[in-house]
This record gives structure tokens, sequence and C-alpha cells, in this order.
């Protein structure tokens, strides 16, 4: 599913990321890694957002010479989601649904399960960190990604949402193969994402755990 | 609490809007010699009150005033900053309402204060009815925006109703966000540079004659109001490092990236577009139109195409401005204006495509 080649990512001088050579088939990964070993960056490369050195290919697309269809198979939310104050929920899903033209009803779908619909007319100034890491996840999983990275997910989320977070992730591993990608500090229990596999980044690269 | 209120929206209201208060003092009190204030003053309401139309404008005015405060206040309820003033719920809701009505009575006082000179000098001349109803003008103005503030302050953020899913959605293109944070954030700026480029520019041009054509004054001052632009330009660059790195996630193409700036950026710059369209053939000739059309667009989509190449902090974005346009002068002199346009987009196309992936966000 997603291949690295002679990926590296340096800032400066300092080298931050050095991935020879990784294949991880499709499913749901948790990395997991110290404070400013890269997680975040790596999330980011894949997201198509940050510039690095290698190749990364997705289903065989690769980020550089497929461009779009690479970031048509992706979908991202951020750590600590931000938009403009002046948008509401609703201007962000039309945003959204401009570009990744979902299927029929998947929008609301997604806002049901996650239950954001209460706060989507106003502004996301008016928001908490909360509201915007719900509606962060929902622009994510908008459209037909085969890969969805997600990153400190859990952050900030009421136990509502996390329980809906898991449904909404299970049910798209088994309804369309989606794989996801998870970086978290906190816990993810094994009851909750049975099939999850672990993920180390140290010593700048990734390792199985 | 009144004292915390006045902090969060009186003080910040009057600082930030210093310059602008400072223009309309110059406008008002600053071209007429002191020994003739009175007297101007005195002429200027005699004519409000003979002719109900220019008392018809000047309302209107008043009213547009009000919008630019109702947008500060609102703004800062619905922003982090202003969430001690939800606190002023706790209050009984007439006292709530009162301190409301206090805060847009203070911040409307430069219009109360003619108002109330409008009405004294009709009051003077017998004209009962414009007395009456120019003071009631002002007090209507100021008590519904406070019943704004209030409801606004009940439902915090609040824009619609839940009927959410049973409206047709509405398409919200990438251009369109920028442009709505021009009109958001940066009203003041961007109504400033409007004025300043399109008046200055439109009677700057209205002097030429075709005995006495030099258009290097205007393109000076056309040049001006750009560097103006690549302010608002470099903002929303910044508004897209911080709260829109999403969109760079996004499947879009290249080309139609490059479409969407080049879309906001002649809307940005349409106005101007206007003014000279407007004053083409007499008494700008079409090739300088043209001219001066192509080198502000060409000029404003390479700037945006610089800052997907170079990571640039404000000054030095001002000074890469200003080398830029001191080439743009340089060819306005030289006379080859047009084909350094299309230098110019040609640039803008080529940084754009090469550098917008590798552009790293910091």
């Amino acid at each position: 599913m997603l291949q690295f080649t002679d990926v590296q990512k340096s800032y400066g001088t300092k080298k931050l990321l050095d991935i020879p050579s990784l294949k991880l088939p499709g499913g749901i990964y948790w990395l997991q890694g110290a404070n400013g070993t890269g997680k975040t960056s790596l999330l980011r490369m894949l997201a198509g957002i940050l510039p690095f050195d290698g190749s990364i290919q997705l289903q065989g697309l690769e980020l550089r010479k497929d461009p779009v269809a690479y970031r048509r198979s992706i979908g991202w939310a951020d750590a600590e989601p931000i938009y403009p104050d002046f948008l509401t929920g609703e201007n962000l899903l039309n945003f959204y649904r401009d570009i990744q033209k979902p299927r029929p009803g998947q929008v609301d779908e997604l806002i049901d399960c996650l239950r954001v619909s209460p706060w989507l007319g106003s502004k996301t100034a008016t928001w908490s960190a909360g509201m915007c890491k719900k509606v962060s996840l929902l622009l994510a999983f908008i459209g037909d990604a085969a890969l969805i990275t997600l990153d400190e997910p859990l952050v900030t989320l009421d136990v509502q949402g996390v329980t809906a977070l898991y449904t909404l992730i299970l049910d798209r591993r088994r309804q369309y193969g989606t794989s996801f990608i998870l970086s978290s500090h906190q816990d993810i229990p094994e009851q909750a994402l049975s099939t999850i596999q672990r993920l180390m980044l140290v010593n700048q690269s990734i390792k199985w755990v | 609490m009144n004292h915390t209120v006045n902090k969060i929206l009186l003080s910040a209201y009057y600082r930030q809007n210093a310059g602008f208060f400072l223009f309309l003092f110059v406008v008002f009190f600053g071209i007429v010699a002191p020994s003739q204030q009175l007297a101007y003053h005195y002429a200027l309401i005699q004519g409000m009150l003979a002719a109900p139309a220019f008392l018809f404008v000047v309302g209107v005015a008043w009213l547009l005033y009000a919008g630019k405060v109702f947008r500060f206040v609102t703004r800062v309820i619905d922003s982090r900053e202003g969430l001690l003033l939800y606190q002023l719920k706790s209050l009984p809701p007439r006292r709530c309402y009162g301190v409301l009505l206090k805060v847009q009575s203070v911040a409307f006082l430069p219009v109360s204060a003619y108002a109330l000179a409008i009405a004294g000098v009709a009051a003077y001349e017998g004209a009962w009815t414009s007395a009456v109803l120019v003071p009631a003008y002002v007090a209507l103005i100021c008590g519904l925006s406070a019943a704004g503030y209030y409801r606004r302050l009940a439902h915090p953020g609040a824009v619609r109703g839940g009927l959410l899913r049973q409206r047709r959605p509405q398409r919200a293109p990438y251009w369109s966000i920028l442009l709505r944070y021009l009109f958001d954030d940066n009203l003041g700026l961007l109504t400033a540079i409007k004025i300043f480029g399109c008046l200055l520019l439109y009677l700057l041009l209205r002097q030429q004659t075709p005995v006495d054509y030099d258009l290097r004054m205007p393109y000076f001052v056309y040049s001006v109001a750009l560097f103006g632009h690549g302010i608002l330009l470099f903002r929303c660059r910044r508004l897209e490092e911080t709260r829109l790195i999403c969109y760079r996630a996004l499947p879009v193409s290249l080309r139609k990236r490059f479409g969407q700036y080049c879309l906001f950026y002649f809307l940005l710059l349409l106005p101007e577009m206007l003014v000279l369209g407007w004053l083409t053939a007499d008494p700008i000739r079409f090739i300088d139109t043209l001219e001066l059309i192509l080198s502000g667009y060409s000029l404003l989509v390479l700037l945006n195409s610089c800052l997907f190449v170079i990571a640039l902090k404000t000054g030095d974005f001002l000074k890469l401005c200003l080398v830029i346009f001191g080439i743009l002068y340089g060819c306005v002199l030289g006379g080859f204006l047009i084909a350094m346009s299309g230098f110019f987009f040609f640039t803008a196309v080529v940084l754009f495509f090469r550098g917008y992936y590798r552009y790293e966000l910091r």
C-alpha cells in the first residue's frame, strides 16, 4: 500500500527522518515516538504538505509524479487544526465537497456520527479545540481515500467523540479497505481497534514494534 | 465590569481606528482656516437642512459607520479575546443592554456629536422635523446596534438555524475564501487602498489632455496603490500558511491552483480596471490602459508566485516589492511595459509551477 524509498527530511542541517526503504501493507497503524522524533512531519510529508527528498508511493501512485491522484488517495487531519476565523463549518464542508466530490450521503453520515451538526452554522472563531478537532476529522474522512492519516486524533476529543472515531475507522476499514495511520501519545486500547499494528519512530526511521 | 468592557471594546476600537479618525478630522477640520470653522460647518449644516437628498446621503454615511462599529464589536465578541464579555450575561437583561448601549453610544460619539449640532441648527432655524428626526435616527441606530450585540452574546457564533442539510450546498471556491478574508479581516486597509488608488488615479488621469499627456505621475500613484495590494497579498499568504494548510493536501492540480490565484487577483484589481476602462479613449489612450492593467495584474501574480519560492518576513517582502516596482517604473520610462508585463506573467507561471510543492511552510 505505502512504500518509502530513500526518504529523508531535514530542517536546516539537522536530519529528522531517514527511511531508506519501507513497505507498509494495508491496515491500521499506530505511529508512536517521543516528542520531536518527526511524527507530525512524517504525516505532513505523506499528505503532500511538507517537501522532502526521496520517494513516497501510495498504491503505486508517486506523490511527485501524480500529485492530484495521490492526494485524492489520502486524507489528513492535523494535530492542532486551525481554520480562518470568518469561515463557518458549513463553509469548510462546502469547500471540501467541491474538491473531494464525496458520494451522496457520505457527509451527512459523518455529521451524524461525529455529532457536529449543532455548530456547523457558526464561525470557527467561536469553536472550542474539541469542536475544531471533530470537524477536522470529519473533513479527513470526506472522499474515497485509500489511506487516512490522523495526527493526534484523540487530543481534546470527548468520550463520545473517541468512540465515534473508532467506529468510523472500523466501518471504513471493513467497507472500503481504507488504511489508517494514527499518531497518538494517548493509549489506544486493543479492544477498540483490535487489528491495530504499532510502528515506532526511533533513530530517524520507522521500526515495527 | 464597565472598565473591562471599555478596555476590550472601546479602547481597542479607537486605537485600531486612530488613522481613520485622523483622516476624518483632517477632512472635516483641516481644510478650512480655524477662524472660518464655525461658518463653514454652519453653512454645511444649512445645506443639509435645505436639501433632503444631502441629508439622506449623510444618513447613509452614518449607517455605514454604524456597520463598521457593529462589525468590530461582533468580531470581538466572537473572538477568543472577547470571552470575558460573556460575563455580561450574568447581569440582569436591562443592565446588560444598558452596558452595551453605552458601548455603542461612545463608539458612535463622533456621529452623535455632529447629529446634535445639526439638530441644534435645525431647531434654531425652526426646521422642527429635522430637529426631531436626526437625533431619533441616531438613537435608533444605537438602540438597534446594542440589541444586536445583546443577541450575539445570547447566541454566540450563531449564523443560521439547524436546517443545514435541507439547503442546497453552496460552492466555496478557494479564491472566494481569500476574498472573504480581505473583506472580513482587512476591510479598513482594503478600503483605504481602493479609495486611494481609484480616486487618485481617476483625478490624475482626468487631468490628461492631448496637448499635455504624461502618464508618469499617474503611474507612480498606481504603483503606490499596487504596493498597498502587496501588503494585502502578503497577509493572504500568511493566512494560507497558518490557517489554510489543508488546501495543500487536497487533490487540486497546479493549473487549477494557479487559476484560483489568477482569478483572485483579477477580482482584487477589478475596481482599478473599471476606473481605467471608464477613462479609456477620453482622456487616456487604449494602449496606455492596457499597459496599466497588464503591468499591475502581472505584478500581483508575480509577487504571489515569489512567495511560493522563498519564505520572506514582512520587511524583506516589502523590499522585494520595491525592487520589482523599481524595475517596472524603469519600464514605464523606457516604454516597454507590455513586454515586461508578459515577462512578469511568464516568470510568475514558472515560479509557481516549480515552487508550489517545494515551498516549505514555516
